[in-house]
């Protein structure tokens, strides 16, 4: 007995359309602008919380400072207002992922009202003996992650105007001097020049260090993603080209023999003239041939397009393991009755199997068991089985039939790359010995795992075990 | 009898389709590529169109010319028969059968795999020119 190992790999999910290649490549940038205009507005509403917390702490004693609960409420009102006005225009905007200017538009208003309501706050709680200006770093951080260089540069200018602006006017006299500690100290550093100027400045180059160190994590992450989208690009392109020239290849080497095959038909059904007995055996025999050669080139090709999958061709979809399995036990049905191998089909009426899985994969899989069971299967008496077993999230599919079966020294080559027993080529000479390896293959690639149990002269059984899933879209 | 234009590059193929079909009893007129194909369509005024998909200039040139004359009033009646070496049994995963025929996709009356066995041209020319 041998079992294979089962390897999961990672799924990809890739459309396929003949002659073009229909990508959907997400625009994770506008995807993150979206998301960081969402988590804003979120973060508002938290904001808000916390200056209604504060105006409830304003009305009492319990903090031994000086703050006018009046001014929470109006920033209250000033960021609730902006907040709904945001949510409603970026309502419009986050199911379309084209439109970034407008999103990184949405969050510039946002930053800008943003500094509207911190410059008012950091006026009334006192410009200078509050951390209320550090609160413009989170907006200069965010705008390093989101905007250009430039761009950043010129928001982290603006968050340092209005967290400045308050301390200036003061110091020009605009404004009356806002204090949370009633103290002469306060009075005397808002008029004096150089401490205020010292202060801006000093601010002004704490946000500007800021900038620089984040942009230039930034700068280098943004590098990054550029290589990587240019990669997966490059990776698309180069599997459409594979599948384009597979295509072709495929092509160029089949259309002889069709051509071949086409002139032996006529041959054969006497529209040339009527053959001799011997001429019209000879002509059959070349059309054989001809048909061995196809699906040998079918074979290499297929197996060596599975085994360089790159994005690969795989449509992973929620697939009707049952569907499947009576579609290959219909064709192979019809292949059986030339020589009177009877297809038993136990699944026909078993309810809905899904996996994710390729639709057409899977039908090789099958089809490649199905057809080796008829096969190596006895004329008249051959008699292949069709069955599935379920366990919670697990599927077993198995094909058994009464056939050669595969001696024990052979039984860990069967999945290798042309080996065929010699009993398989003494019962059929016309095999590729690529069918199993095919299997494999397309085992591997749905992380799924298959097991042949054999005895010579009574028969084979093939088990292969997928992962279920929950009825989700059928393909079927 | 019925008019049938076969539109293929490869010459062995239109031979033995030609071998077919003339000695049932239908006239064929061949061109080689697909190029200018509505005028060739309409001097030739065919029954039936069969059509192959790669040429050698282009591997959708037949999709191609099945869309162009899908969309042309003149000539978008005629039934177009698709012929191709690579097809779903090719066990390939961009392969094809009558089940992907739409309007869009492949907007014509049938698909055959070559080589064609020549009972299964016949009844499939039959059956598009209406006569079973």
């Amino acid at each position: 007995m041998v079992k294979d190992n089962p390897v999961t790999r990672k799924k990809h999910s890739f459309f396929y359309n003949w002659g073009s290649v229909t990508t959907i490549i997400p625009d994770i940038r506008n995807q993150e602008l979206a998301a960081r205009a969402t988590w804003f507005i979120k973060m508002r509403w938290l904001a808000i919380l916390a200056c209604a917390v504060g105006a409830v702490i304003a009305t009492t004693d319990i903090v031994p400072a000086d703050v006018n609960p009046v001014d929470f409420v109006i920033t209250i009102a000033f960021l609730s207002f902006t907040n709904l006005l945001y949510s409603k225009i970026g309502h419009n905007l986050f199911g379309d992922k084209t439109r970034r200017r407008e999103l990184q538009r949405l969050l510039l208003w946002q930053m800008f009202g943003d500094f509207t309501a911190l410059s008012f706050l950091t006026y009334s709680l006192g410009c200078i003996e509050t951390p209320m200006g550090s609160l413009f770093m989170a907006h200069i951080i965010l705008a390093t992650l989101l905007f250009s260089r430039w761009q950043s540069l010129m928001i982290a200018a603006a968050g340092w105007v209005y967290a400045s602006a308050p301390l200036m006017l003061e110091l020009a006299g605009i404004i009356p001097v806002q204090s949370i500690f009633k103290s002469e100290f306060r009075e005397a550093v808002s008029h004096d020049f150089g401490i205020t100027l010292g202060f801006v400045l000093a601010s002004g180059g704490v946000y500007l260090f800021c900038w620089y160190l984040v942009s230039e994590i930034s700068s280098s992450l943004k590098l990054r993603e550029r290589q990587l989208e240019d990669a997966h690009q490059m990776m698309i392109k180069i599997d459409k080209e594979k599948t384009q020239s597979t295509l072709l290849a495929t092509h160029e080497l089949k259309a002889p023999f069709a051509a071949i095959k086409s002139y032996v038909y006529t041959l054969r059904d006497g529209y040339c003239g009527q053959l001799p007995e011997k001429a019209q055996a000879v002509v059959t025999r070349i059309g054989n041939r001809c048909d061995q050669i196809t699906d040998r080139i079918t074979d290499i090709i297929h197996l060596s397009n599975l085994r360089t999958l790159v994005v690969t061709e795989m449509n992973l979809v929620s697939v009707n393991l049952i569907s499947v399995l009576c579609e290959e036990a219909g064709e192979g049905a019809l292949i059986g009755e030339s020589r009177k191998i009877k297809i038993i089909n136990l699944v026909e009426n078993h309810p809905p199997v899904h996996i994710m899985g390729s639709y057409e994969h899977l039908k090789t899989l099958f089809s490649n068991l199905i057809q080796n069971a008829i096969n190596y299967s006895p004329d008249n008496i051959g008699r292949v089985v069709v069955s599935v077993e379920t366990s919670p999230g697990k599927a077993e599919v198995a094909v058994q039939d009464n056939g050669i079966g595969i001696p024990k020294d052979a039984l860990d080559k069967i999945f290798n790359d042309h080996f065929r027993s010699k009993n398989a080529v003494a019962h059929h000479a016309g095999g590729t010995g690529l069918g199993l390896s095919i299997v494999k293959e397309i085992v591997v690639l749905h992380g799924a795992s298959i097991q042949v149990e054999s005895i010579v002269g009574r028969g084979s059984s093939f088990t292969v075990r997928f992962d279920t899933i929950e009825v989700g879209p059928v393909n079927e | 009898m019925a008019n049938i234009l076969i539109i293929d590059d490869d010459l062995d193929i239109i031979d033995s389709l030609k071998m077919i079909l003339e000695s049932n009893g239908y006239q064929v007129s061949v061109k080689t590529d697909t190029d200018d194909l509505v005028n060739t369509i309409r001097e030739a005024a065919p029954d039936l169109i069969i059509l192959d998909i790669i040429f050698p200039e282009d591997p959708n040139a037949g999709f191609t010319a099945a869309r162009e004359l899908h969309k042309n009033e003149e000539v978008k009646n005629i039934p177009v028969l698709l012929l191709s070496a690579v097809n779903q049994q090719s066990n390939m995963s961009f392969g094809f059968s009558d089940t992907d025929i739409s309007e869009d996709f492949m907007p014509v009356k049938g698909f055959i795999e070559k080589p064609v066995e020549p009972s299964v041209l016949l009844s499939k020319v039959k059956e598009l020119l209406g006569n079973p």
